[in-house]
């Protein structure tokens, strides 16, 4: 499932996905795949995403329940 | 020089550049140390790819060989061709999933230096056959032959690499 809201956040701050890649140190690749889905990142990557954009877990890595 | 020192010459040559490959490609240009989570997994299936791969080769190796009796190379030789094909399997599938290249490497290094490993592998086997020495031991192809296979396989890796960057540079532009 895409991640929109990591996507969202991440260009609220005006950041490529290369600068978010940069800012916590993997390629640009890992994280176009984290928001088209393609792969589910651990919780030390998901905590290294959420403190460079200023969200929490649960912002944006939480799925509600349908 | 008897021909076991001069394969052993040979071999070890190949062995060299194998590790100037290695050394040249797993070199980090800014020195840091990076882990990409993602890439170490893409890359324990790019291995686990090329484990198959030289499994199968080998079996299919002996079962021409013992069972149908169709022997095509000596033994070192076709052992060496069966690294080269597990090599070039784990380069493209690495290539493929991004899982080599760190970001913050500069893909212009690899541009030169796999042709440039390819004209060295195609010169040597050229002064080979300067020489006078043939590829072929009784109708078997013989480790001379290896600098011909080694600048084979480096063709489909560097067609991935030139395929790969193309992709990436329409992604990041799309992006």
């Amino acid at each position: 499932m895409k991640n929109l809201r990591l996507k969202a956040a991440r260009a609220a701050l005006d950041m490529s996905q290369q600068d978010l890649a940069d800012a916590v140190g993997v390629s640009r690749q890992t994280i176009n795949a984290i928001e088209k889905g393609d792969y589910n990142p651990t919780i030390k990557l998901c905590i290294a995403i959420c403190r460079v954009l200023g969200k929490t877990l649960d912002e944006l890595f939480w799925e509600e329940e349908a | 020089m008897g021909a076991n020192h001069q394969m052993l010459a040979d071999v070890l040559r190949i062995i060299l550049i194998l590790a100037l490959m290695v050394f040249i490609l797993s070199r980090k240009s800014s020195g840091i140390k990076e882990y990409d989570e993602r890439q170490y997994l893409a890359r324990s299936k790019a291995y686990r790819a090329a484990f198959w791969m030289l499994a199968g080769y080998f079996f299919l190796y002996a079962f021409l060989n013992d069972v149908c009796e169709i022997r095509w190379a000596d033994l070192t030789t076709a052992t060496f061709i069966g690294f080269f094909l597990a090599l070039s399997v784990f380069a493209i599938i690495c290539i493929i999933t991004d899982s080599f290249f760190s970001f913050r490497d500069k893909p212009g290094q690899r541009f030169i230096f796999l042709p440039v490993l390819f004209a060295a592998n195609l010169l040597l086997f050229a002064l080979n056959l300067a020489d006078g020495t043939s590829i072929l031991t009784d109708g078997l192809l013989n480790f001379h032959s290896l600098n011909l296979v080694a600048a084979i396989a480096i063709i489909p890796i560097y067609i991935t690499l030139v395929f790969r960057y193309y992709h990436e540079k329409r992604q990041t532009e799309k992006e």
